[in-house]
């Protein structure tokens, strides 16, 4: 099994370095790793090394990733596709558009001869907007897609590459997530496949709250800015810490973590670790998750799982989850944000009861690591075979 | 038999028509009383007086002629001899005892004028948070059409 993959994660206790696809490339590729040996090959680093991370043995290309001529192509690919008014390109024009824009630079050169000298039966390719993949396999071989295909706005490209119409397989992480790609996808196509995801938190969190909030009811609010930053996210926070003053409100910045009491902030060192994290979704009265990772929405899953409800934004995979699992709220706007969460202190029991029904939800989706390994191999056809991932942020 | 499912979509509605609901007006704060006396306890008349009689007389003061004056200064001189160690330790009492209420006195003014520039730092603070509490409501009213969550920032 080889995994190809322009950004790979390295294990360690941060939770703010790893994002959400890279966290579900490794747990997919995790998930084969029982059927095969995983190699991973990706061009990041600064040189051409090998080494072993875990159950995966990692081949760095060590060249420049140029993220623009993906960017480009795709623009240009969405163009062509906005004036035919279809939804696929054919090979010979998307060949064409290569042509013109240029393959990328060279991200997966010297790939082929790390392949070459795995020789996995299969491809798994992760991501949607590749570059340069024939650098690394050859057009036809066959692949299973983990398309990564996060939650669409306008901001979006609909072109995906390669075309999710040639795999074998396609695999999806959430409901939300298939549903999407399932749209893309000509039924007669590839089987879509929601394998779900493992997403692990440590239960021992429940036994210790964390050492700054220790002897408070707090409300937890997941913001991702700085202390400092007018974003939309940064000025809900301020807003549900001053709308709460008898309520302790802590907020987890990028650079603080900052507390609230009585409308006044007390500034403390930022939450790095994935234990403190955890701990504090597991005591908190409610965790208000301002901007949900798009692709997965773990953080919010995390605290579903600790049996803490969650507040989200409407729309999204976030909101999805929610809905789904009747474990939170969501909110449209600022007034329905601060409402959400009264609800939810104030109420003692809709916040244990929602909490409950999250658990419940994503313990199954998101919890069982037998459950997961089994839909991976179901989806990929595996186990027993060999498999190549790749990857692109 | 399990308790019922609580519904979150029937909770996003009550929340959606309480915040439909909002009424709000700006917060108008009167200035907070100040109660305490204004005179310095510094210039307390007692306190005057207790600096200019604190102490008291250690030797006789007879001054007249005549048998009766002699035996009221032969007297005087045996009783303040016989209490002179009685009479300088109460001296010392009043003296430290003056001390104190002067020092007593000043803290007093310094307690006073502490808690009369808390009482001008809250009415200050009080203004700044209905000011920016205006300011917010402001923005909210303008912000009404905004996306909100991930999409706005």
């Amino acid at each position: 099994m080889v995994v190809l993959a322009e950004r790979w994660p390295v294990g360690g206790p941060n939770w703010a370095d790893r994002d959400a696809e890279s966290v579900v490339v490794r747990t997919v590729a995790a998930a084969l790793a029982p059927s095969a040996d995983v190699h991973v090959i990706t061009p990041q680093g600064d040189n051409r090394t090998t080494i072993v991370d875990g159950a995966f043995k990692v081949h760095s290309l060590g060249n420049v990733i140029d993220r623009s001529v993906a960017l480009r192509r795709a623009f240009l690919m969405e163009a062509l596709l906005s004036s035919t008014g279809s939804a696929h390109l054919s090979r010979s024009v998307s060949a064409r558009v290569r042509d013109w824009v240029g393959d990328g630079g060279r991200v997966w050169d010297g790939g082929r001869t790390v392949m070459s000298s795995i020789e996995p039966d299969l491809v798994m390719i992760a991501g949607h907007l590749h570059s340069s993949l024939d650098a690394v396999i050859a057009p036809d071989a066959p692949f299973v897609a983990l398309p990564l295909c996060a939650e669409r706005d306008g901001r979006d490209l609909t072109v995906f590459e390669p075309d999710l119409a040639c795999a074998s397989a396609i695999v999806t992480t959430s409901e939300a997530e298939h549903a999407d790609v399932v749209s893309y996808v000509d039924p007669r196509g590839p089987a879509v496949s929601n394998t779900g995801l493992l997403v692990p938190v440590n239960p021992d969190v429940r036994a210790e709250p964390h050492s700054a909030l220790a002897e408070h009811d707090y409300v937890l609010v997941l913001c991702p800015a700085g202390t400092d930053d007018e974003t939309r996210p940064a000025e809900l926070a301020r807003l549900v810490a001053l709308h709460f003053p008898q309520r302790v409100v802590a907020v987890v910045h990028d650079d603080a973590l900052v507390v609230w009491r009585r409308c006044q902030a007390q500034r403390l060192d930022p939450v790095t670790r994935h234990m403190d994290l955890w701990r504090l979704m597991a005591w908190a009265r409610c965790t208000v998750d301002l901007r949900p990772d798009r692709l997965l929405a773990l953080r919010t899953i995390e605290s579903m799982l600790l049996s803490t409800p969650v507040v989200v934004p409407q729309g999204g995979r976030a909101h999805r989850h929610v809905a789904s699992s009747d474990g939170g709220l969501w909110f449209a706007d600022a007034a329905e944000l601060v409402g959400c969460v009264d609800a939810l202190v104030h109420d003692e029991d809709a916040g244990p009861r929602l909490g409950e029904q999250g658990r419940r939800y994503a313990s199954e989706a998101y919890g069982s690591p037998n459950r997961f390994v089994d839909l991976v191999a179901e989806a990929t056809g595996l186990p027993g075979r060999h498999l190549a991932v790749l990857t692109e942020p | 038999m399990g308790e019922a499912a609580l519904r979150a979509s029937e909770l996003v509605e009550q929340v959606r028509e309480r915040a439909n609901r909002l009424a709000w007006a700006p917060p108008a704060h009167e200035p907070l009383e100040r109660t305490l006396e204004r005179r310095r306890l510094h210039d307390h008349p007692g306190l005057t007086y207790a600096h200019r009689h604190w102490a008291l007389p250690d030797h006789s003061s007879e001054t007249g002629r005549g048998p009766k004056a002699w035996v009221r200064r032969v007297v005087g001189r045996f009783v303040f001899y016989a209490l002179r160690h009685y009479l300088q330790a109460e001296r010392d009492l009043m003296g430290h005892l003056v001390r104190l209420n002067d020092d007593l006195a000043k803290r007093c003014d310094e307690l006073t004028e502490a808690h009369r520039e808390l009482l001008d730092e809250l009415d200050s603070r009080f203004s700044d948070a209905a000011s920016s509490q205006e300011k917010l409501a402001t923005m909210l009213d303008r912000g009404v059409q905004r996306p909100t969550g991930d999409r706005g920032a």
